[in-house]
């Protein structure tokens, strides 16, 4: 008997068994405030009685109560909820006649915008107007971060608009008055179970999550967890800086970046460690981004054979890293992204020809001259044959989650990493003459046969590059986790589904007498959790 | 409101639409509105019966503890604070009382260890199938293990919903939960 039909019974067994309580529920609830001791025993005796009493209780509150339940709404009930995000986050819940009902703050600095602020029973525009008053003050709108989001959440969507509008209005009259052009960012959303997941998940406003989200839609190399530090100034800048197009949110004026050096003095900061002048380089990337909540500009160039990568910090200038990579003829795609179509005829042409440019001593990557032409190597998959080999794996039974050309002390190697059972390995191969340079392994937590991960470990699947990795990806994933083909396996379902605020896959099948069951990022394809049963 | 239109569908426990909604009943019901707390009742009694059972181990008890949770919701909704997470509160709600009524039952001496076993078979419509599985969970379980396969397969909440209710780790819910599955199958295949 399957988990399933188990758990399927006994959910049957418990709701046919359930005994119907309501009538002493209902009896117990006649005193508000006090606790009635329950009659459990003698129940049955009044069992008409309290029938008849509770009907007709509940014929009254139905019939008697429409007016005032309509009057309720008006001014109790929670038509939208607001919410006004900048780092502060404050989420304001307005009745229909645009009182507010409740504030709640998001985060700390929220706290500190609503301390003393007495905004229950104040009219919305009054609450606005406050707020922003409070975050000017404060500081956390001015000049240098003049980003903020404007979220109504209303399930009239026609309405939601409407306010949307009107706020956006209102706060840009706020802010010109204090001479201040702003940027906003407003939307106006529904019941979005995903979103309200996210919200949750990581402490945040359902606008952000609904603008990070967005940015998600298009920005592949960024997660969730990179962008929830980040402010609505910061997040404004990210998408503008990236060229993301926000889906669903309404934008207006030009995110400030007088708080950084500019695009300009980052190259230029670039091309003075590199010892190049900016002709003769030619640039493919440069960007400002966040790693670990630090403002930084990507800057990436040719020069000759040779790529430049850098990370500068965005306030101060300074090189935080770099990256100097000799191009090859036949660079895998493991090796390096590809290249511009000019970038790589020119690399073509002249493979073997010393870079132009000056090396500094601090270099990682060898210069071009030092590189093995590529026919001398042994290729990926001599490499993971070798790997396997060491570690005494069967190659049917390996599922590999990085196969990598990269460079070490001058060398060429192989960076190899799979999983098989219950370990996971690692090798770095000579690239030419196929030593085993390092050789790692460990264990994968196990609890009873069942592996729970905390953080999601890589998968066969390099990073995706779409937001969905779609049935079939996934279900070969678990596959290949399994170490099993599809004709192998009986009872094979794949369902799409949400945990923590995560799409992801739920594939289970079973092989023999042993049910397979995986947890599958749908973004990343990493298995996030499985689980294998023996039934025995 | 919106929880008129599915007075007696029992909920999902996962979806957040439904989660929210039932915020809004317990909103409702901290406004003294029988009517939500009826809905809250057909929409949640199964878990909760299933819940205190797989504590009490006592049918008659459960009963009572099912009445007394919803009496207790009534009259203490308003000290929900809304997170998104309102089965988390019932059950936390119920697992109280029905530890509190374990703690009386021991001070007292009472309880018969097995009374679920009188469970009427004739009056419940159980089929025999399902009336096995049942008693399984019901006498071949520990308490931890019960409880948690109950929630799990009541509910449908993930197993590391279940950890937070029941206070234990994940790892602890993942391997007792597969233990309990592995024991109710050997029972049914080998029998009681």
């Amino acid at each position: 008997m399957r988990n399933r039909e188990i758990e399927d019974r006994l959910r049957r067994a418990v709701a046919q068994s359930v005994p119907d309580v309501l009538e002493g529920i209902l009896s117990g609830c006649e005193q508000k405030g006090k606790v009635i001791p329950m009659q459990t025993r003698n129940r049955k005796v009044n069992r008409w009685i309290a029938i008849a009493s509770a009907a007709a209780a509940v014929l009254v509150l139905m019939v008697g109560g429409l007016y005032g339940w309509r009057q309720y709404s008006l001014y109790y009930a929670v038509d939208s909820i607001i919410g006004l995000d900048v780092n502060p986050g404050i989420e304001l819940k307005v009745s229909e006649t645009e009182r507010i009902l409740e504030t709640r703050a998001i985060n700390d600095d929220a706290v500190g915008i609503l301390d003393n602020m007495e905004l229950k029973g104040t009219t919305l525009d009054v609450a606005v107007n406050a707020i922003i008053g409070s975050m000017l003050k404060n500081g956390y709108l001015g000049d240098l971060s003049n980003s903020i989001l404007v979220t109504v959440e209303n399930q009239d969507e026609a309405r939601g608009q409407e306010l949307q509008q009107r706020l956006v209005n209102e706060i840009q009259g706020i802010l010109s008055s204090n001479a201040l052009e702003g940027s906003i960012l407003s939307q106006t959303l529904q019941e979005d179970a995903e979103l309200q997941a996210l919200s949750e998940t990581y402490g945040i406003s359902m606008g952000k999550a609904s603008l990070i989200q967005s940015i998600l839609q298009q920005d592949t190399l960024h997660t969730v967890e990179d962008l929830v530090g980040l402010t609505i100034h910061e997040l404004n800048l990210l998408s503008s800086s990236n060229g993301v197009q926000l889906s669903g949110i309404t934008a207006s004026g030009v995110p400030s970046d007088d708080a950084y050096i500019g695009e300009d003095r980052a190259l230029q900061a670039a091309l003075t460690h590199a010892g190049l002048t900016s002709e003769q380089i030619q640039l493919r990337k440069i960007k400002l981004d966040w790693d670990d909540g630090r403002a930084e500009y990507e800057v990436e160039f040719i020069a000759g054979t040779t790529k430049y990568d850098y990370d500068i910090d965005a306030f101060s200038g300074q090189v935080i890293s770099f990256d100097h990579e000799a191009q090859h003829v036949q660079a895998t795609p493991y090796a390096t992204p590809a290249p511009t179509s000019t970038a790589a005829a020119s690399q073509t042409a002249a493979p073997q020809t010393a870079s132009p440019t000056p090396m500094t001593a601090a270099t990682k990557a060898p210069a071009a001259t030092q590189a093995p032409a590529a026919s001398n190597l042994i290729g990926e998959e001599k490499a993971k044959e070798i790997a396997l080999a060491h570690a005494g794996v069967a190659a049917n039974s390996a599922t590999f989650t990085k196969v990598k050309l990269d460079w070490d002390d001058g060398r060429q190697k192989y960076d190899i990493a799979f999983y098989s059972g219950m370990y996971e390995y690692e090798l770095e191969i000579d690239a030419q003459t196929g030593a085993v340079r390092e050789y790692d392994w460990d264990a994968i937590d196990d609890d009873d046969r069942h592996h729970v991960q905390s953080t999601p470990k890589p998968t066969a699947t390099p990073a995706a590059n779409s937001q969905d990795i779609g049935r079939d990806r996934a279900q070969q994933i678990a596959l290949g986790h399994a170490g099993v083909s599809a004709s192998q396996v009986t009872g094979l379902k794949v369902e799409r589904d949400r945990d923590d605020g995560r799409q992801v896959y739920d594939v289970e099948f079973d092989v023999g007498r042993t049910e397979y069951s995986y947890e599958i990022d749908a973004a990343s394809g990493n298995i996030l959790q499985w689980e294998k049963d023996v039934d025995d | 409101m919106l929880y008129s239109i599915c007075l007696t569908s029992q909920i999902e426990y996962r979806t957040h639409r439904d989660m929210r909604q039932l915020e809004e009943v317990l909103a409702a019901i901290a406004h003294g509105d029988k009517e939500a707390l009826q809905h809250l009742y057909q929409s949640t009694r199964t878990a909760v019966y299933g819940f205190a059972l797989s504590i009490l181990k006592n049918r008659h008890d459960a009963e009572d503890i099912l009445q007394e949770v919803y009496i207790r919701i009534f009259h203490s909704s308003d000290s929900y604070r809304p997170e998104g997470k309102p089965m988390a509160w019932i059950f936390a709600i119920t697992r109280n009382l029905a530890l509190m009524r374990l703690r009386e039952g021991r001070r007292y001496g009472e309880l018969p260890e097995e009374a679920w076993a009188q469970i009427p078979a004739k009056d419940s419509g159980l089929s025999t199938e399902d009336r096995m599985v049942l008693d399984a969970a019901m006498q071949g379980l520990t308490d931890e293990e019960r409880q948690i396969v109950m929630l799990h397969a009541l509910t449908g909440m993930k197993h590391r919903e279940i950890a937070e209710v029941m206070e234990l780790a994940l790892p602890t819910v993942l391997s007792k939960y597969h233990r309990a599955i592995k024991k109710m199958r050997h029972m049914l295949t080998e029998g009681l």
